[in-house]
């Protein structure tokens, strides 16, 4: 009896050192998720990915804009590329309206 | 006796697995949330400060290449619009010459005449035109005097101005002290059209190019 006992204090104490190891071991998880969290709200991290994505948006936009441009140029040589033959009709039309005939 | 011991210190190993694997589970749960929670307010901030950023950046960049792409197609326009307003100097230059077969100039320069001492309206007029056109005039003065007396039906006294003008055609006449003039030379009626006909131009021939 008294052994069975013995058996079951130990048993317990063991138990108690178990969950004390738990304690500390979820003690340590929490700490490094809050380490974790300071990283990832560190103003230098932040400003960095901030630099990182408006320099990727850049990248984007200036293609964009290169795009807008090629478009404006087609239309401006479309409109050098009117025939000659076409402006002097528009001349003649004009020079009829000066002299009145 | 020993084995009831037996099944309570199995059950009391039972409980303490239980409770410890419940620690370590909570734990996980919080730094789970710790670090979720941490990602989304460094989104927050870096969405924010970038977004701004971005929206200013896009709307400099892409503005300005609109403007530069809108000046290219203005310029395009002007050049066009250069060459024809070239064409039609040349076809007039050719017409005071008398080398265009389909307008008579003399006829034009009657006509140009008699609208402007119409248009100043008094009896003794000053008629400026280029150096050919005033020997033209010269040659003429009487008989051109007359035509126009009979025109407006009144006696008008023309003179011709000893100073030529810089002017492709037309003429420009004033009333003696110069208070009243009136423009009626070529180049000014050419300038007249070409802007009546800008409108023409982006209404009709630019769109279509613009559109094709």
């Amino acid at each position: 009896m008294a052994e069975a006992i013995g058996r079951l204090i130990k048993e317990e104490a063991r138990i108690a050192a178990m969950i004390e190891e738990a304690r500390e071991k979820a003690k340590k998880i929490v700490e490094e998720a809050e380490r974790k969290a300071r990283e990832i709200l560190d103003p230098k991290r932040i400003e960095e990915e901030v630099r990182r994505l408006v320099e990727e948006a850049e990248k984007r936009i200036r293609k964009e804009a290169e795009e807008i441009k090629a478009r404006y140029q087609k239309v401006a040589e479309r409109i050098e590329s009117i025939p000659e033959e076409e402006l002097r009709k528009i001349a003649d039309r004009i020079v009829e309206e000066v002299v009145g005939s | 006796m020993t084995s009831e011991i037996e099944v309570m210190i199995q059950e009391i190993r039972r409980r303490g697995e239980e409770e410890a694997g419940k620690i370590i589970e909570e734990a996980k749960a919080r730094a789970e949330k710790i670090i979720e929670e941490a990602k989304r307010k460094a989104d927050v901030y870096i969405e924010n400060m970038a977004k701004q950023e971005i929206i200013t950046m896009r709307r400099r960049i892409l503005g300005s290449a609109g403007l530069e792409g809108h000046r290219k197609v203005l310029m395009a326009k002007e050049k066009v619009i250069s060459a024809v307003m070239e064409m039609a100097s040349e076809r007039l230059r050719r017409i005071v010459e008398g080398k265009d077969p389909e307008v008579d100039y003399r006829k034009v320069l009657h006509r140009l005449i008699s609208e402007a001492v119409k248009a100043v309206g008094e009896p003794e007029v000053y008629v400026y035109a280029n150096e050919s056109d005033s020997r033209y005039i010269r040659r003429r003065l009487r008989a051109i005097s007359k035509m126009v007396s009979e025109e407006l039906e009144y006696k008008v006294k023309i003179r011709l101005a000893k100073q030529p003008i810089d002017c492709i055609g037309g003429v420009v006449v004033s009333n003696p002290d110069g208070t009243k003039t009136y423009y009626n030379t070529l180049d000014g009626k050419l300038n007249d059209a070409v802007r009546r006909f800008r409108s023409v131009l982006g209404r009709t021939l630019f769109k279509r190019v613009v559109e094709a």
